[in-house]
């Protein structure tokens, strides 16, 4: 009798996603950060003042607070190999025609153009540190919709309203990275709904790191306004350096009074990179926040969305998604803070290992005294596609009234050999099989994404589980 | 040449034999019928030919179309032209009846299909077996009934049209309604296709209809006796009790 | 001292990561009525090398064959240093009840380790009471090393002082088709730490756990079980009920790790907690570790009030809501005794929960 077929399964071919550039930057700053530097990139800036000081404070504090001990070890980055401003030898443009041919050529492998064909709202792609393309519709605009680089928000006519919000959602004290970012944060988006505005297509930014050993703080602030209706969505990918990179980058969304927000975001980075990104967003009453989160790049990640929910019916949807491949750490998971009455939740992921990846799962579900009449559901799934890797859970809870209801449920398991038979009795391969099956149990995500995004999710999928897009 | 030849096949769940030396063969076309008390192997020979993980061969061999496939992978078994019916469809959430199948058929056929031409010969076959044409988006036998999933498989055989369909206990379970309906879809597999059946089965509604070339009756793991369709009649009126 | 260390550390703002703990101890003498066949004797503690901060030690420690405890290293050092001697008891069929009666002022420490021979099935009963408003301190240690096709049932009555401070410590190791069942019940008790770890190295080793809690007043309890599965085909059930009164405050810690070759493993752990007032603190972190493919791991809490319609429903029966509460407070407890088959343990719960020994 024949000896059965094994799958080989082979590691993912990357170079539709690892094109990059010659290092053609203009102008870097020097590696390891001190305060001399961080002084000049605040001179560079043109900062206000009062930014110069906050830099310095963050810095300061960047110095003081010390590494995570408790997720996976960050040990192969070396701050010292960091550069953390790299500026494009382009200008902030709004046409596609102005932009480089060799940035266009990154972009449209990653599908910018055609994702704005298809109607979506506008495109704040951040190449390295700067916006480089970056155009918001006309008819968002007529709305009253705000959507622009961070640095000209700074100084523009919202300033106020910038300065009112930045970092404090995410203040430089809440742990190493967030200081990082409040001293070195380069680039970004402003989104501003104004009362009342739906805006009824998603707002898109692409960024990506480019140049040996570039770190990007980008920093993204959105206001939806009370009764506003806000979709944003971001999109990682990252060429591959032997340099470790690093991604320290904040998200702070202020959703208020019934208004609504939906943050879906597809992770891709390379798979050296360091992706430490904090979001956290602060929903006052009857205000919702959904958090769509794919994570499939990168070599170590730590990804909690955070949710405030802080007035009366507040609600926060957490999909998220993680898929470790070989040599990579995904720590991914969630907060939800249920600080208001009748607040409820719902998280849902879904991880998948394989090939010796490691997914762990965390999260942290707070429900305080006066949230009285909250609800909150939270249910994880984990898939092991082999015994080199590994899947760890580790939710916890902390519960301070008795006027709630707080259900957790946790799965792990592996493909059943059952499915994997009678789906190849149907004429598909093993690994076509398996491929199917982690396409279904990802369907949780992939539904919940814009057509485009789902596919490239499906995409990604496929790519990690047969190493080619069929 | 027969479309089927199984020789002395012989295989184990685990350490424990169920097949022991199956000698049977199958025409191109024609219809054949296994019938056995339960426990006798029945299942197991529809599993094993498919090449399941479950079941060791340990002894003998099966040909189809004239070549060794014993031991090969279920998919490529697939890909010959062997479909198996399960008795009890597996259910697989995230994956739409519809995409699996169009996957399913490309694979079996290796060609593309155009997702107009693939719709239209979607619905007509769920038309055929009465279904409703809304579950063709739901997830592949997820919250089906019984009887749905049973129309499921029969719709799975219509569409991917193979050479010799094995149909284990697809039957069982069903109202007289939805064996009316399984019925006809395996008369329009017969007549559209003109492949070869094997049915696997304990009862003997769905047989009415059909021309039946030959049956075999199996009790623990070896065919005992065969006949044509006058077998059939014979065990209705006597039970399985004559062959033990 | 630092104990009950949780299996992987998470955010430290949540202070659920492990406990520093100050609590002087004596060394105390046990006393007991040997069953039948069984022996016993008294040993020097070995203490311990691991760091008890230290997961990656207590798992290499795990790998080597060691029973390391649920509350951890610090506390096999404490009875080292207060020269507290280990009862070594070698089991034999039959029944062995250790009760300890703490009183007024005491500080005491005591340790047992039982070995269970190959293929014999034996229970122990432990028993901490003591009488109301009593002021004292207590550790206790059962280790447990349990034999090819071996069983123990250990069965753990806590009914103290809400005064009386109680350090709980359990670990066991577990040789092919070795299996621990543990029934614990917490009907008192001032500040509780316990802890139970199980090193299932043994092929179809087996874990069930049983717990019960009533927390009530500004009682506490920390307890961090945990089923170290590295066998094949290892079984662990953890299913822990409990309600919270008062100013109740109550932390959870329950881990299934799946080491990889545990293959054919299964794990489940449940958690069920009523809480009975707005001013409780419950706080819980049941983790599923897992580096083998071929396992299958289910954990499920639900934390909240009882459902109104079961309220409804049960009032629409006649019964107000206080007893409506005190019923579910008290079922929790009871349905441990139907896993005690010790008629004169299940009386004494009786009568802890409803002051006569009848069932109600």
């Amino acid at each position: 009798m024949a000896e059965k077929e094994k799958t080989q399964v082979a590691d993912i071919d990357r170079t539709k996603y690892d094109v990059r550039n010659l290092d053609e930057d203009a102008y870097r700053i020097e590696g390891g950060l001190t305060e001399s530097i961080v002084k000049k990139l605040s001179e560079e800036k043109d900062d206000p003042e009062w930014m110069k000081e906050f830099r310095l404070r963050s810095l300061k504090l960047y110095n003081e607070i010390p590494v995570p001990d408790w997720g996976p070890s960050i040990d192969g980055l070396n701050m010292d190999n960091i550069v953390t401003y790299v500026r494009p030898n382009t200008k902030m443009s709004a046409d596609w025609e102005d932009v480089p041919a060799d940035i266009k050529k990154t972009f449209e492998l990653l599908g910018i153009p055609e994702a704005e064909r298809k109607s979506l709202a506008g495109v704040g792609a951040q190449y390295d540190s700067e916006l480089v393309y970056h155009n918001v519709r006309k008819d968002v605009e007529e709305q009253g919709v705000i959507y622009t680089d961070f640095e000209s928000a700074l100084k523009g006519e919202y300033a106020d309203m910038v300065k009112e919000h930045f970092m404090k959602l995410i203040p430089p004290t809440m742990h190493k990275f967030a200081a990082l970012h409040g001293a070195v944060w380069s680039g970004g988006s402003f989104v501003y709904v104004p009362k009342g505005v739906k805006v009824e297509i998603p707002l898109q930014s692409y960024f990506r790191l480019n140049a040996p050993g570039a770190g990007q703080f980008e920093h993204t602030l959105i206001i939806v306004d009370e009764g506003a209706d806000l979709h944003f969505i971001e999109g990682c990918s990252a060429p591959k350096y032997n340099v470790a990179n690093l991604h320290a980058g904040a998200v702070e969304i202020y959703v208020k009074k019934n208004a609504r927000c939906r943050y879906s975001t597809i992770e891709n980075w390379s798979k050296n990179m360091y992706n430490l990104n904090t979001k956290v967003a602060k929903v006052e009453e009857g205000g919702v926040i959904e958090w769509i989160s794919g994570s499939f790049g990168s070599h170590i990640s730590y990804l909690y969305p955070t949710s405030r929910l802080e007035g009366r019916g507040a609600r926060s949807d957490f999909t998220g998604i993680a898929f470790a491949n070989t040599d990579q750490e995904l720590d991914t998971g969630c907060k939800v803070i249920h600080n208001a009455p009748d607040t409820s939740s719902v998280v849902n992921t879904r991880s998948i290992s394989k090939g010796g990846g490691a997914n762990i799962f965390r999260s942290a579900v707070v429900v305080t005294p006066q949230a009285k009449g909250s609800k909150c559901a939270v249910s994880c799934t984990s898939l092991m596609l082999d015994s080199e890797s590994r899947s760890d859970t580790i939710p916890a809870m902390d519960i301070r009234t008795s006027e709630c209801d707080v259900g957790h449920e946790a799965k792990i398991g592996r493909i059943s050999d059952e499915t994997v038979f009678y789906l190849m009795s149907r004429g598909l391969s093993e690994e076509e099989a398996k491929a199917m099956i982690v396409s279904g149990f990802a369907d949780s995500v992939s539904k919940e994404l814009p057509l485009e995004y789902a596919v490239e999710m499906n995409n990604l999928i496929r790519l990690e589980m047969i190493g080619a897009i069929g | 040449m027969p479309l089927l030849e199984i020789k002395g096949l012989a295989a184990n769940a685990g350490e424990k034999p169920i097949l022991n030396g199956i000698d049977l063969s199958v025409g191109e076309g024609e219809t054949h019928v296994i019938m056995g008390p339960n426990g006798a192997g029945k299942s197991t020979l529809g599993f094993t030919i498919m090449g399941s993980p479950e079941y060791e061969v340990t002894g003998g061999s099966v040909f189809f179309d004239g070549e060794d496939i014993t031991g090969e992978s279920t998919d490529k078994i697939a890909k010959r032209g062997i479909f198996l019916s399960f008795q009890n469809p597996v259910e697989v959430p995230g994956i739409t009846l519809k995409s699996f199948l169009r996957t399913a058929l490309e694979q079996v056929t290796g060609e593309r299909i155009r997702m107009r031409l693939f719709n239209e010969k979607l619905e007509k076959a769920m038309a055929a077996l009465d279904m409703d044409p809304s579950y063709a988006a739901r997830d592949l036998n997820v919250g089906f009934s019984g009887g749905e999933k049973k129309k499921a498989e029969i719709l799975q055989l219509l569409v991917l049209r193979p050479k010799l369909a094995i149909l284990d206990e697809t039957d069982s379970g069903l109202d007289v309604d939805a064996v009316r309906i399984v019925s006809q879809g395996i008369e329009a597999y017969k007549k559209e296709v003109g492949g070869a059946l094997m049915i696997i089965t304990h009862s003997t509604k769905i047989l009415e209809s059909l021309e039946v070339d030959r049956t075999h009756v199996l009790v623990d793991g070896k065919v005992v006796k065969e006949g044509g369709r006058e077998l059939i009649d014979n065990i209705n009126t006597n039970g399985f009790e004559q062959f033990q | 001292m630092y104990i009950d260390l949780l299996p992987c550390i998470t955010w430290k703002w949540l202070k659920m990561n492990g406990t520093e703990v100050d609590m002087p101890l004596n060394a105390s003498a046990l006393s007991f009525a040997l069953p039948a066949g069984w022996k016993a004797d008294e040993t020097a503690a070995p203490g311990s090398s691991i760091d008890a901060r230290s997961n990656a030690a207590i798992e290499k420690a795990l790998f080597s064959d060691e029973i390391v405890s649920g509350t951890g290293p610090d506390f096999d050092r404490l009875i080292k240093d207060t020269n507290t001697p280990v009862y070594k008891l070698t089991a034999a069929e039959g029944t062995l009840v250790i009760e300890n009666r703490y009183k007024d002022g005491d500080a005491v420490l005591s340790a047992v380790e039982i070995n269970v021979p190959d293929g014999v099935s034996a229970t122990v009963i432990e028993k901490f009471y003591s009488d109301e408003g009593i002021s004292a301190k207590a550790g206790f240690q059962t280790k447990v090393h349990i034999g090819k096709g071996a069983s123990l049932k250990l069965i753990q009555v806590q009914h103290l002082s809400d005064k009386a401070d109680f350090i709980n410590d359990i670990g066991t190791f577990h040789e092919e088709k070795g299996s621990f069942e543990l029934v614990e019940a917490i009907v008192s008790g001032g500040r509780t730490y316990f802890g139970s770890r199980s090193n299932m190295a043994g092929r179809e080793s087996s874990l069930k756990l049983d717990m019960a809690y009533i927390v009530k007043g500004r009682e506490r309890l920390e307890s961090n079980v945990a089923a170290f599965q590295r066998g094949k085909g290892t079984d662990s059930r953890i299913d822990i009920k409990g309600v919270l009164k008062d100013e109740a405050y109550k932390l959870t810690k329950a881990t299934i790790d799946f080491k990889t070759g545990s293959a054919g493993s299964v794990g489940s752990e449940t958690e069920d907690v009523l809480m009975m007032s707005d001013n409780v603190v419950n706080q819980s972190v049941p983790l599923i570790l897992c580096t083998e493919e071929d396992v299958e791991g289910v954990h499920g809490a639900t934390l909240g009030k009882p459902a109104a319609e079961v309220l409804t429903y049960m009032k629409s029966r006649g019964l107000d809501e206080a007893s409506v509460y005190e019923m579910m407070e008290k079922a929790r407890i009871e349905a441990l005794c139907s896993l005690i088959d010790d008629e004169g343990t299940v009386s004494e719960i009786r009568t802890f929960l409803h002051g006569t020994s009848e069932e109600e």
